[in-house]
């Protein structure tokens, strides 16, 4: 009988011990301690909304921000940031209020006044678009790091920009760079991940 | 969504077209679709599979939509860090080959909208091939992120 006794505390012991490495093998290696990095880049600036109203990113502290260059004569990969814009606010369900989507519209001759607005405001009514003078747009490109040539005057119009999305923080800083392939889920997941950071603060 | 060039032709024509020197020449157009846009776009990008099925290559010539005052087909690429787009004049089909236009690569672009796309819409395109072909493609504007 005692040695039955032992062989049952012998397994048991065994099995105890399994269980234990498992589970401290799963937290390890399934909760990673991720921090997003401060990228070097980014900053406030200062543009104008569709109704004319000067608008600064740090109006936004508190509050995370997914910004992008675009403008509304583009077919393809713009409406495609919005699309995505409006998928991640719809994912974050009522958590979206932690986030403020803005393109910046790097065409100001043609997506003056309410043009801008009312094309970013159809993929969701929470997106924010802005533009500016051309210096100032510069400036603010040049701040993030992004590709903007437009045609000279007089040539036909032709735009191209950077297409990447910044993820920037409740403290203004960028976060992270995302590119076109970066699925819905994955700036979800950043999203929630810098809110894990804020509420540990 | 498959389109066939030959359809709506009388089978003299099918015979002629049999006997021509393009005569193997059919062009397929599969899984059309437009981005939606807002109402207040000028422009959409269409997108489409063109295969050749044939054994000599043919050419789009010329490109038309009810809806749009002009047809382009514009090629994107990734280039110093910026999305660069170009016009392709002529864009070539070649034999046995299958020709994506896809987001971030290719698209026909519609410009000068005539009027706004809904998303369910069916858009039709029309493609003038060099062997003197018209292919309709029927596009549907489609959501998407």
């Amino acid at each position: 009988m005692t040695s039955v006794f032992r062989i049952f505390a012998f397994v048991l012991a065994i099995t105890t011990g399994l269980v234990g490495v498992a589970v401290w093998a799963k937290k390890a290696y399934s909760e990673p301690a991720e921090v997003l990095p401060v990228l070097r880049l980014g900053g406030n600036f200062e543009l104008q909304d569709d109704a004319g109203r000067s608008r600064q990113l740090s109006e936004w502290r508190g509050r995370f921000v997914l910004l992008s260059f675009g403008f509304t004569h583009c077919p393809d990969v713009c409406p495609m940031t919005l699309a995505r814009y409006r998928a991640v606010l719809k994912a974050l369900g009522k958590e979206a209020n932690l986030l403020q989507p803005i393109m910046i519209s790097v065409d100001p001759a043609r997506d003056a006044g309410k043009v801008l607005g009312d094309y970013v405001r159809y993929f969701d009514p929470r997106i924010v678009g802005l533009t500016g003078d051309l210096p100032t747009l510069a400036a603010v490109q040049r701040l993030y790091g992004a590709q903007v040539v437009l045609s000279a005057p007089g040539e036909p119009v032709s735009v191209s920009h950077s297409d990447y999305l910044y993820l920037i923080d409740g403290q203004g800083q960028t976060r992270k760079l995302f590119d076109q392939q970066a699925s819905v889920a994955m700036i979800v997941e950043a999203i929630q991940l810098l809110q894990r950071e804020a509420d540990e603060r | 969504m498959t389109v066939c060039v030959n359809r709506g032709r009388g089978w003299i024509a099918s015979l002629l077209l049999v006997l021509s020197a393009n005569a193997s020449a059919a062009i397929l157009a599969e899984q059309a679709w437009i981005r939606e846009v807002p109402p207040q776009s000028p422009v959409a990008a269409a997108f489409v599979v063109l295969t050749n099925t044939g054994k000599s290559a043919d050419y789009i010539v010329a490109m038309s939509s009810p809806m749009a005052g002009r047809v382009e087909w514009h090629d994107m690429r990734h280039e110093h860090g910026r999305m660069e787009m170009t016009q392709r004049l002529r864009p070539e089909l070649p034999a046995g080959i299958t020709t994506q236009l896809a987001p971030m690569a290719s698209h026909l672009m519609l410009l000068e909208l005539k009027q706004p796309l809904r998303v369910g819409m069916k858009v039709p395109i029309f493609l003038t091939l060099a062997s003197g072909k018209k292919l309709r493609v029927t596009a549907i504007v489609r959501a998407s992120d």
